[in-house]
């Protein structure tokens, strides 16, 4: 309290700043990124190349998150605008054939040569930033339907770009990070609701539209492999009930390969029971019928729950809730709304990429090639965790005071 | 500037925003649980259905022995060399290069450009660089094992999408010869293995050969109901004979193999699941000592001897040798007989497959004339030193009621005795005309003649007598005395098998008893199963008793006697010296063909021994036959009446068996 006192009197600069690490969040990102190091060795059947180069990102996000703490957040959201016209940039850069690097027909890397990056991951970060700059902003009103406006428009431009690449996964969790940190900033929630029921009866009506029109009436162009994991996820055939025998096999049998990665992810989760296998003992691993080409990063989480069991997936379910509750504290503790803002949208990228992902392991969700934080293998993806939670770090150290 | 949030409702909606994530780690929790927990066994099962292959692998086969415990039929090592595919991978991704360049500088050369390449383009590259890797590996094996290997394209790439785990078999039961070079050859390309497997082999090749049967392979197509495996190593079964009959004792129970299977389908790992049980041991009556001589003895008879020998012991009605040539050598169908081969076994004369012992039927001929003696002598009125005068031909009636039968023995005044052993048919027709036909059948079919012979080589037949029903069926003119006259002399109506002859002689020699001929005396269970070393015994049965009268069996004993006793009884060259043999020689004429017989039994006295002797167009019951039955009562005299009965060496050195090496090695 005598802190405090100080602090709400003395120029911001100086003395605002605690001395003080959000443990739980750290402890929470070390372990997991501890667990996801032996996971990668273990999914790639001990190939230490890609765990060290890992490791090697690990180290470059935590030096990052370091870095991040030396400014105050207020004073990098300042410049919210050009860092998001930075990502923008790059996300187009990578649209471009001849400067985006094109893996299994989706541009989502770029190339510099010894690294290759992917802006959307970055996109993700800033757009966030570009919201929670905007709609902190002191003379905005909240309630004028030209705010909400404004800010769909940011959340669909981030959404259009990164599903062009195309990377649906990363372009739907647009969606609930732009929601939550609307609805927190205050935004009616009449105009959300709205938005969201419209979202819904649209998705509702693609789905529908996807698994049940022939395609030269549909309108909205999804690429040919979205469709298809849309009908995997719903267990439509592939085939239609006119096609000729052989049309019918080639369908079924490329339904069955389109289907195989998460049929084998489910036999994984489930065949670990409650104990799982134990460590680089996972049998879909070593016989190679979980896809060397996935286990490490968009499946890695099946490596787990074989390995595991039900146990280990339960301590990982209960580490993110640790990471997303940390995260939430955060957002409560936060000096402004800047803060929270920023703080709800973290968290709220990595629920959902959470969510999305454990819940494809399991069938909950469809299949969409959003990495699981800490876990899957990725540099991209693996330092702006780092950075997300250097920021969430750099909230706290900044907090308001009771 | 900073503007400090204070309000209630936006902790209120950090709280909601809690509790939605927690909902959504609630809900992930519950799908893990639904699919680790509840579901787990099914995952599981998932997971060992894509992982496991099973393997059928046939049990070792039971042997066939004879009543000594010699193999008549056994089993032998066969060597396959196999190419197990999966150690193959690395050299298929070496390969893929070198195709992929020569399909991309063709396609420069054709299209005049380089372009991508399509996915079908890709296959097939994968498909020849895997072919190629195969086919220079089978040349370089041609080389070590001196010989030409060659597998198809299409062979290959059926084996590669159908049966991946399995082991691709480039050269099956190869010599020994060939095994040895492989095992000591050092530099043996990647892949290659030899691989051991039992397989059947008759060591005395065509010995008994209708009677054990043969094998065929069990085709690939035919799937095995008792074992839900989906591939079944090569297995052969019981297609003729004994090997048929007893399939189920003599082939055991299969084992079985899992082997773990990689995403790709390559063998990755292989054990035994369930061990196979060997098959059960069949013992026979047959005595191969005694077989091989009937047989040799027969094929001696004349040129291509096509006939039957039946060597039984009237006491429990053991069958020491079923004697039938021409035989096959059941080794011919072992891994599979060729095409000429089989035509020649078919020959619709030469019959190869045809027990003529138990399902052949034969005009009896004068071999009959021991039934009508015996109907005779059973009738009290009858006086067997009655003298009838006979001459050259038998002439009664006239017209359609016509008998005209020529005798071969000569004219003169005959009692039975002397009737019977010069085979008087005048004498026979006489007395037989006097008897009736329903006495004779009525004889006939108290030896079983009407019944079929039964014995578990799949090969049976009943005789034909001219029972009342018989001639209702098949008679539309009713039933003539030139009938009963030709009846009794064994011709006409009146069918009968070499097994049928033995039962009736074996009666005989029992004084009324018939015993069931008995070829298993009993099966052995083999191997470690809670079955093992069991035994079943088939016990000696009787067919039926019939009390002759004494006068009967010793006019007969005497008549048999001096048919082959006497200088000048038809049967004389069947004598053998210190064994008392007793017969009857027959010979019966039809527009097919001619029969002739010998049937007898030994030592009258006592009779230990029946031996029935038949050939197919031969010369005539005396000269054909009778020396057929010496050499067997030679070799019984040598085998059950001489000192040292353990004399064997003259059926193991006259085995003519080509990979057995010594029988006796095997048996010192």
């Amino acid at each position: 309290m005598n802190q405090s006192t100080i602090q709400l009197n003395a120029p911001r600069q100086s003395a605002e700043r605690h001395q003080r690490v959000l443990w739980s969040l750290w402890i929470a990102v070390m372990l997991l990124a501890a667990i996801g190091l032996a996971s990668i060795f273990s999914a790639t059947t001990g190939n230490i190349a890609l765990t060290r180069g890992q490791l090697v990102y690990f180290i470059i996000g935590m030096v990052l998150a370091m870095v991040i703490n030396f400014v105050d957040y207020r004073d990098f959201s300042r410049w919210a605008y050009p860092i998001y016209g930075f990502s923008l940039l790059l996300l187009i850069l990578v649209l471009i054939p001849g400067i985006g690097v094109k893996v299994n027909g989706a541009r989502r890397w770029l190339d510099f040569g010894i690294v290759q990056f992917q802006p959307s991951e970055l996109a993700k970060l800033t757009m966030i930033l570009l919201l929670s700059f905007f709609l902190s902003r002191p003379n905005l009103d909240l309630r004028s339907g030209r705010t909400f406006f404004t800010c769909l428009g940011i959340i669909g431009l981030t959404f259009v770009i990164i599903l062009k690449e195309p990377d649906l996964g990363s372009s739907i969790v647009l969606f609930p990070v732009g929601m939550a940190i609307m609805f927190i900033a205050g935004i009616p929630t009449r105009f959300l609701l709205k938005f969201i029921g419209a979202v819904a009866l649209l998705i509702i009506l693609l789905v529908v539209e996807v698994l049940y029109m022939p395609s030269k009436f549909q309108f909205i162009k999804l690429e040919e492999y979205q469709k298809r994991r849309l009908k995997v996820f719903f267990h439509v055939d592939y085939a239609p009930r006119n096609a000729s025998p052989e049309e019918k096999r080639r369908l079924e049998r490329e339904q069955f390969n389109d289907s195989y990665n998460v049929n084998q992810a489910m036999i994984s989760v489930g065949s670990g029971g409650l104990f799982g296998q134990g460590w680089r003992r996972g049998t879909q691993i070593e016989l190679g019928y979980l896809p060397n080409a996935v286990a490490h990063n968009d499946f890695i989480f099946s490596v787990i729950a074989e390995e595991q069991g039900f146990l280990g997936s339960m301590v990982i379910l209960t580490l993110y809730g640790t990471l997303l509750f940390s995260g939430i504290r955060v957002a409560g503790q936060a000096r402004d709304r800047l803060g929270k803002l920023l703080a709800i949208g973290i968290t709220t990228l990595w629920f959902s990429q959470i969510f999305i992902n454990i819940g494809m392991n399991v069938g909950l969700t469809p299949v969409t090639g959003l990495p699981l934080p800490l876990l899957s293998h990725g540099g991209s993806a693996g330092i702006s965790v780092w950075i997300a939670a250097g920021v969430l770090q750099n909230i706290y150290a900044y907090r308001r005071n009771y | 500037m900073a503007e400090r949030v204070t309000d209630q409702s936006s902790d209120r909606k950090l709280l909601i925003m809690a509790g939605l994530m927690f909902l959504g780690l609630l809900i992930l929790s519950i799908g893990l649980w639904r699919v680790q927990i509840v579901n787990a066994d099914l995952y599981t099962e998932r997971k060992d259905e894509q992982y496991h292959v099973t393997v059928r692998i046939p049990a070792v086969r039971g042997k066939i022995l004879d009543s000594q415990g010699l193999p008549l039929a056994d089993n032998r090592t066969s060597f396959t060399l196999n190419l197990y595919l999966e150690e193959l991978r690395e050299l298929y991704q070496d390969e893929y290069g070198p195709v992929k360049q020569a399909t991309l500088d063709r396609i420069q050369a054709q299209e005049g450009r380089l372009r991508g390449l399509t996915s079908a383009e890709r296959a097939q590259i994968n498909r020849d660089a895997r072919f190629n890797v195969m086919d220079r590996l089978l040349r370089q094996m041609s080389e070590i094992m001196g010989e030409e290997l060659s597998i198809s394209r299409r062979e290959f790439e059926n084996h590669y999408n159908q049966k991946l785990s399995m082991p691709l078999a480039v050269m099956t039961d190869i010599s020994l010869s060939h095994a040895t070079r492989f095992f000591e050859t050092t530099e043996i390309p990647p892949g290659f293995d030899i691989d051991e497997q039992p397989m059947r082999k008759y060591p005395f090749g065509n010995l008994a050969s209708q009677t054990i049967g043969h094998m065929t392979r069990i085709s690939g197509h035919r799937k095995d109901t008792t074992l839900s495996t989906k591939y079944q190593l090569p297995d052969f079964e019981g297609s003729t004979g004994l090997e048929k009959y007893f399939e189920e004792e003599l082939k055991g129970k299969p084992g079985v193999m899992n082997v773990t299977v990689n995403y790709l389908g390559y063998r990755t790992d292989s054990r035994i699941s369930t061990e196979p049980t060997p098959g059960s041991n069949i013992h026979l009556t047959i005595d191969a000592d005694i077989q091989r001589v009937a047989q040799e003895a027969l094929e001696d008879a004349m040129p291509n001897t096509r006939g039957a020998a039946v060597v039984m012991e009237p006491s429990n009605g053991n069958l020491l040798a079923l004697a039938s040539v021409p035989g096959f050598d059941p080794n011919d169908f072992v891994p599979a007989i060729s095409t000429p081969l089989w035509q020649k076994y078919n020959d619709p004369i030469e019959k190869t497959f045809r027990n003529r012992c138990t399902s052949e039927r034969y005009q009896p001929g004068s071999v009959f004339k021991i039934v009508v003696a015996m109907a005779l002598l059973e009738d009290p009125d009858f006086d067997p030193d009655q003298l009838i005068e006979t001459s050259k031909v038998f002439r009664r009636g006239h017209g359609s009621g016509l008998i005209n039968i020529k005798d071969t023995a000569p004219a003169g005044s005959y009692n039975l005795v002397d009737a019977f052993k010069k085979s008087s048919n005048y004498y026979f027709v006489e007395t037989g005309l006097r008897l009736g036909r329903e006495k004779m059948v009525e004889m006939a079919d108290l030896f079983g003649f009407d019944d079929r012979t039964s014995l578990p080589i799949m090969q049976g037949a009943s005789g034909i007598l001219p029972t009342d029903e018989y001639i209702e069926k098949h008679s539309t003119y009713g039933w003539t005395l030139g009938r009963t006259a030709n009846l009794s002399i064994g011709q006409g109506e009146i069918d009968v098998t070499p097994l049928h002859i033995a039962q009736m002689m074996a009666c005989i020699a029992n004084r009324g008893k018939i015993p069931k001929p008995r070829l298993v005396s009993s099966i052995q269970a083999q191997g470690k199963g809670p079955e093992s070393g069991r035994v079943w015994e088939f016990p000696p049965q009787s067919l039926g008793y019939f009390p002759f009268k004494d006068r009967t069996i010793d006019y007969l004993n005497r008549a048999l006697l001096a048919d082959v006793v006497d200088r000048d009884g038809t049967g004389h060259l069947a004598n053998v010296p210190g064994m008392s043999i007793g017969g009857k020689t027959g010979t019966a004429v039809s527009t097919q063909r001619r029969t002739t017989w010998f049937a007898s039994l030994a030592p009258v006295e006592a009779p230990r021994f029946v031996v029935v002797v038949m050939v197919e167009d031969g010369d005539s019951g005396g000269r054909t036959c009778a020396p057929v039955a010496a050499s067997i009562y030679r070799e019984i005299q040598r085998k059950f009446y001489n000192s040292n009965q353990l004399l064997r060496h003259n059926i193991l050195t006259s085995s003519n068996d080509g990979n057995s090496g010594t029988p006796s090695n095997r048996y010192p």
